[in-house]
């Protein structure tokens, strides 16, 4: 049991995948400014990876070396697109927000790296948890950065208020020099606190 | 590990169908949702310029069924609708198509039964920078549109005036303030309205 | 709809510049950061992607238009291509001609340039999740672009992405000599400088005008 706490909470700081593997950098900035977009990217990131995760896993005594990118690929694609028709049909106007990085969730490395890495070798219940704290992992960062993000750039989160009246919201920070310089920032912080922690 | 016994293009076979009939399920079941989706998009945006409030998504779509009256070409593609209240005409709303910095920009402008006056404008997509030109959907600049005149008074069907300008440089009641800082969006917005409100003086020298 | 159509040349020069497919995008940042250690590796890879983009980008717009779209199929004999509906396969298509490309083009280096094999070879399988390459064909079809729009908007995608990471690759050269606060060190550092990157890139944005 303690191992699969282990697995489930490792990617959520320690083994954190877009920190401190530099995988799914792309969508954490480009989604982020509106928290309200984050949570749902995030929420997508999580699903599938925990679909994959088991999926898998679960083909994996069956699927032979030579194919097996193949087969991780069109899991991953699979579940990606299930999830864009799911949110088309019951949340049309945050899919329009999100617009091509749904899809492009097919080519964020967490998913494949997780695939490769844990889902080939561990059996379904722990590739599950994996995907779940990979996909924790990744969500936190994502909101993070767009509470930041909307707070500074609209002054507001989740669409209320926040900055008082008459403070004007940079709206430099929804650029993309705003992106890089507040995502560097926030790296800075998390290695520093890593660094001091041990 | 031991190496499976079925071969590898039977386990690829068994899972491309595997997911193509996932996907093929999900997109059947779920069509028909998604059409509603993009039609409830279009005719929430019409509802709103004409004024009404606090329709339910199926009332929105009941609403625009009975009471807008569209206006097809011979190739399908809508020219306007208009707006029927109490069996008067109440607005005629006209589709825009333009181009911003990134990409095209959607939008429906609404004009007085008389073709003489702007009543309001939503902007349905674009692709413009948050922010900066992604503002041109924004209810603070689109409001500086509303009740404004586009044609010198009695001119009647002269030419269309009105113009956005950049930021800061309106001189006076024809000319309107862009967004500062989205000079090219300002500049694909004002030759997307030109355009419509030219189409809109048209149909005016056709049906008074 | 001629007053839409953008022409394949001005495209070109905004995905290049103004619309950098990685500066204001934000795609391709993974191996953006894994491989501007070094000039030769930022060199190869942006050459692959030049090449990969290009080509799957033209690929997948004749797919998407013949193939995919709603309506695509029409051409089929006898009406059978109006109750088909393959839209729902676009992003598993586009990845699946992603990757098979990938690999002929590979195996096809590999038996009769092996010179290039040696320079490229590696990171072609790295393309394969590169998001730059499916974001452009992603973002020709939301975008709407003709065949020529598209190939302009491929290439000019990579060469965008090569000149960010060759420009990426010669900074970093100099970064090594200078002291970085020891948290910024590694990716933290490179973030920041590819936001004062984005930045001298917003300067270009007065010269893409749209007529």
């Amino acid at each position: 049991m303690s191992r699969n706490l282990g697995i489930l909470t490792a990617p959520i700081w320690k083994e954190n995948p877009i920190f401190f593997h530099v995988l799914g950098v792309c969508s954490a900035l480009a989604v982020t400014t509106r928290v309200s977009n984050a949570l749902v990217m995030g929420a997508a990131v999580m699903v599938t990876a925990v679909a994959t995760g088991g999926f898998v896993s679960l083909l994996r005594p069956v699927v032979h070396r030579s194919v097996r990118l193949l087969v991780e690929m069109l899991v991953i694609a699979t579940f990606v697109i299930l999830f864009d028709v799911f949110l088309k049909a019951f949340a049309y106007p945050m899919s329009r927000q999100l617009g091509p990085y749904v899809g492009l969730i097919v080519t964020n490395c967490i998913l494949l790296g997780r695939a490769e890495a844990f889902a080939l070798k561990n059996p379904v219940w722990p590739s599950m948890l994996d995907g779940l704290g990979s996909g924790l992992g990744y969500s936190w960062v994502l909101v993070a950065v767009a509470v930041f993000r909307e707070a500074l750039g609209a002054g507001t989160l989740l669409g209320f208020r926040v900055l008082p009246d008459g403070a004007q919201p940079a709206q430099a920070i929804f650029l993309p020099p705003g992106a890089f310089f507040l995502m560097g920032i926030f790296v800075w912080v998390l290695y520093e606190v890593r660094r001091r922690s041990r | 590990m031991s190496e499976p016994r079925l071969p590898p293009f039977v386990v690829v076979g068994i899972v491309v169908v595997v997911c193509g009939s996932l996907l093929l399920g999900a997109h059947l079941g779920l069509a028909a949702r998604i059409e509603r989706n993009v039609k409830l998009e279009q005719a929430r945006i019409l509802v709103d310029l004409v004024g009404v409030r606090g329709l339910s998504d199926a009332e929105t779509l009941v609403f625009v069924a009975d009471n807008l009256r569209e206006e097809k070409d011979a190739s399908g593609r809508v020219l306007r609708w208009v707006y029927l209240r109490e069996s008067a005409v109440g607005a005629v709303l006209y589709p825009m198509e333009g181009k911003g910095l990134w990409g095209p920009i959607h939008g429906v402008l609404s004009v007085s039964p008389d073709l003489e006056t702007i009543l309001g404008i939503r902007v349905s997509r674009h692709e413009e920078t948050p922010g900066l030109g992604a503002e041109i959907e924004a209810g603070w600049f689109l409001k500086r549109f509303e009740g404004v005149r586009f044609t010198h008074h009695g001119e009647g069907c002269g030419p269309v005036v009105l113009h956005v300008v950049k930021a800061g440089k309106a001189r006076d009641e024809w000319e309107i303030d862009g967004i500062s800082g989205a000079t090219e969006t300002t500049r694909g917005f004002d030759r997307m309205l030109t355009e419509t409100l030219e189409r809109v003086q048209r149909d005016k020298e056709v049906a008074p | 709809m001629s007053t839409l159509e953008i022409s394949p040349l001005t495209i070109l020069i905004a995905a290049i510049f103004t619309n950098n497919i990685l500066l204001s995008h934000y795609l391709g940042m993974c191996s953006f950061i894994a491989l501007s250690r070094r000039l030769d590796t930022a060199v190869g890879m942006g050459l692959a992607v030049t090449f990969v983009s290009t080509f799957t980008t033209g690929l997948n717009w004749l797919i998407y238009r013949f193939v995919l779209a709603k309506g695509a199929l029409s051409w089929l004999p006898g009406g059978v291509g109006d109750s088909v509906q393959l839209e729902v396969f676009t992003l598993i298509v586009f990845i699946a001609v992603i990757a098979a490309f990938v690999q002929v083009v590979e195996m096809a280096l590999e038996r009769y340039s092996p010179a290039m094999y040696q320079a490229l070879g590696i990171f072609l399988p790295l393309i394969t999740v590169n998001c730059a390459i499916l974001g452009v064909s992603l973002f020709m079809v939301i975008r709407n672009y003709g065949f020529l729009q598209s190939l302009a908007f491929g290439f000019g995608s990579g060469l965008g992405w090569l000149l960010a990471i060759l420009l990426m690759a010669g900074l970093r050269r100099r970064l090594r000599f200078s002291t970085v606060p020891r948290g910024l060190e590694g990716l933290g550092i490179t973030l920041i400088v590819t936001g004062i990157m984005a930045m001298a890139f917003m300067a270009f944005n007065g010269m893409v005008r749209i007529q």
